[in-house]
């Protein structure tokens, strides 16, 4: 008995440690986001009269041709995105774990240097590497001899966006790859190499399937941030060339605060958490995993 | 005889703090929101320091807020009740406040006027609708500034491909080309030097010339009723066509070499662009192409068009509907607008009658130029709607230039986008 008080008088305290976060996010994440899935039923531009009209903000942006290109052009990018940074990031890791390779810190912090920089800098920076006569450009038609259209080709240009978010996040997911390694008992690779197990053998499994937790927490929250991509398609492209990278952060964005639909623009909003619900379900399904 | 005494000087003491309170509550206040641009910021805080000094019953609040951030800030200050009395909007953003029933009618009493008309004739002729004051047949806004765009040269680069600056600026689009060609360079396969340079990044750049060559074509933007009905004449797939081929037939622009026009031009990067006003000689002093290099020269004309020069564009001021004492509002905003000798120093264009003409020669170089363009320029579209048509009218642009569609189609399916805006 005295010992279920003592649990109960903590979790008391516990709820109490806790109120400050949960009246910061009721106030300006959870009541918002309800305000939202509210007014994605009414038409309002700010200073009119809300007026209700049901789902039909819903049935128009499904009609509308310009929001299905924003979608395909969001997964088109949360998509590679993804799968590119969980590769590439993993590798590193794997990589900067390993005993044989030299200066690990040094290199390790090169690669998450990018991850400190403000979005807008560095996509202003490559915007100027992409131009006819940028470095990148330069390179290009030196080594190559040929010239990129890095952000005057519907074709080129979404992949250039990809480029620079790879490039930008890289070493975030990779830093959650080596804490997810180095996690992993050294005992298990030991084990299996003296049962004659090889470098593959070892990674498919042993590394892999305990970096599972890992490996989901950096899958979900790799889609839900670049799912959200905002910043560098406002600053390199605005959406640009020909909407080809007009993502549906920058549609909420441009029919809210440009075309003062916020009424329409909080109906895309409120796809866009679904579609990520639906995302982040379906990948905790796939593990099967309660525990992150 | 103390306690007398102290209450007497506690009664004192109340009644002077009650007074003073009085006194201040009785002030009336003006929050008036502006963009900020030096100097002129320094002009418009002058005028209401004098103007409080002048009537010190009156308190002038300057906001002051980066212009593509005002429509916002505005609509935000409107929407919660926030302070908000007048404010400045430039012409294409001020038809949403007038639609939307946000901004009073003008006030002739205010001005010491009997009638509307009194007060719309202390300005050039048509000044206030072509500075966005004017919408639906009412009068709502005075002009603060009238400008327009025209088109810019390098003499430099001209004398560089054998032009003569004094006989070959051009007259028609057909020249402009000519002359473009002529000034374009590549090197080694790559562009170091545009003939022509416009920002297809930001579509308000395309809809402004647009804009212009359709009405030199003879087709109504200044209405929305007016641009639907245009999408699907011969004169606009000819207007649309001499825009976009010269990115992709001519080979005078090739976009990929910068966005900013207006840098690109100070900085030698091109030779010509068509979206320079009179302030356009205070910005190039921030790059590298000195001013004796660069002239400004009327908008080509089609040989068979209209005599139409770049869009004009201006910024009006506002009363809005929330203000707490209107007449006193549209008081502070007689007085700032009255002072176009104070603007004109800085080549800034207020079109009050009383501005000296012979100032505006001696301040704003080429002034022969701007002031030809500002007489026969296209009045803008006066819609609420205007930020969805300049999207739809840049996205129309870039499908052709940089998705390879042709031009009827780009058309087509921008009377479709045009039509569902206006639904």
């Amino acid at each position: 008995m005295k010992r279920v008080g003592y649990y109960n008088k903590l979790q008391r305290h516990g709820y109490v440690f806790i109120l400050p976060t949960l009246l910061f996010f009721s106030i300006f994440l959870i009541i918002p986001m309800f305000s939202a899935f509210q007014l994605s039923l009414f038409k309002w531009n700010l200073v009119s009269p809300k007026v209700y009209v049901g789902l039909k903000n819903f049935i128009k942006l499904f009609q509308n041709e310009r929001f299905w290109n924003s979608y395909l052009v969001t997964l088109h990018f949360t998509f590679l995105t993804v799968i590119i940074i969980t590769f590439i990031s993993f590798w590193m890791a794997l990589a900067l774990t390993s005993k044989l390779l030299r200066f690990k810190h040094v290199l390790q912090s090169m690669i998450f240097l990018p991850v400190v920089l403000m979005m807008v800098p560095v996509a202003v920076v490559w915007q100027f590497m992409f131009q006819t006569t940028g470095l990148l450009s330069v390179i290009f038609l030196n080594v190559f001899r040929f010239n990129i259209p890095w952000l005057t080709s519907t074709k080129i240009t979404p992949y250039a966006m990809i480029l620079v978010y790879v490039w930008k996040y890289t070493g975030f997911y990779m830093v959650m790859f080596i804490a997810g390694l180095l996690d992993i008992p050294e005992v298990h690779h030991e084990a299996a190499t003296i049962d004659g197990a090889g470098f593959w053998a070892r990674l498919i499994h042993i590394t892999i399937p305990q970096l599972r937790n890992t490996l989901i927490l950096v899958l979900v929250s790799c889609t839900i941030f670049t799912f959200g991509t905002f910043p560098l398609q406002y600053v390199m492209t605005e959406g640009g060339p020909s909407r080809s990278t007009e993502v549906l952060s920058l549609l909420i964005y441009k029919e809210a605060f440009m075309y003062t639909k916020f009424g329409y623009s909080a109906s895309i909003s409120v796809v866009f958490f679904l579609t990520l619900l639906i995302f982040s379900v379906i990948q905790l399904r796939i593990f099967k995993s309660g525990t992150v | 005889m103390k306690r007398a005494s102290l209450f007497l000087v506690l009664l004192f003491l109340l009644a002077s703090v009650s007074c003073v309170m009085a006194a201040a509550a009785e002030k009336v206040r003006i929050v008036h929101i502006h963009w900020t641009q030096p100097p002129y910021d320094e002009i418009n805080a002058g005028s209401a320091k004098s103007f409080m000094a002048k009537y010190p019953n009156v308190e002038v609040k300057l906001l002051m807020y980066a212009d593509a951030d005002m429509p916002t800030k505005v609509r935000i200050a409107l929407a919660a009740g926030g302070e908000c009395d007048t404010f400045a909007m430039p012409n294409i953003q001020s038809p949403w406040f007038m639609a939307n029933e946000t901004v009073e009618e003008i006030m002739p009493s205010a001005f010491g006027k009997q009638t509307v008309q009194e007060v719309i004739d202390m300005w050039e002729k048509d000044a206030v609708k072509k500075t966005g004051g004017f919408y639906n047949g009412v009068y709502y806004g005075i002009p603060h500034e009238m400008s327009n765009y025209a088109a810019w040269i390098n003499i430099a680069h001209m004398k560089e491909a054998g032009l003569n600056p004094e006989t070959d600026i051009p007259k028609t689009w057909e020249e402009f080309v000519d002359v473009c060609k002529k000034m374009t360079k590549d090197e080694g396969g790559v562009r170091v030097r545009n003939g022509f340079a416009i920002n297809l990044k930001a579509p308000v750049f395309p809809f402004l010339i647009l804009h212009s060559l359709m009405e030199q074509k003879g087709l109504d933007w200044g209405t929305e009723d007016g641009l639907l009905a245009s999408l699907d004449t011969k004169e606009a797939v000819e207007a649309l066509t001499t825009f976009t081929d010269w990115a992709i037939k001519d080979d005078i622009f090739d976009p990929g070499l910068f966005d900013n026009e207006r840098e690109g031009f100070g900085n030698g990067l091109c030779s010509t662009f068509l979206t320079g006003g009179t302030w356009y000689w205070g910005v190039l002093d921030q790059y590298t192409v000195p001013r004796e290099d660069v002239t400004p020269f009327q908008y080509p004309r089609y040989k068979d068009g209209k005599d139409i020069g770049g869009v004009v564009y201006g910024y009006c001021a506002f009363v809005t509907k929330q203000a707490r004492n209107k007449e006193w509002a549209w008081k502070w905003l007689d007085y700032l607008e009255r002072q176009p000798e104070a603007y004109i120093v800085h080549g800034y264009y207020q079109p009050r009658k009383t501005l000296d003409l012979a100032l505006a020669d001696k301040y704003i170089p080429s002034n022969d130029v701007f002031g030809a363009e500002r007489r026969t320029g296209a009045v803008m579209l006066a819609s609420p709607k205007w930020n969805e048509f300049q999207d739809a009218v840049g996205e129309a642009v870039s499908s052709v230039i940089f998705r390879g569609i042709s031009n009827e189609e780009a058309l087509r399916r921008l009377k479709q986008e045009v039509k569902s805006i206006l639904e």
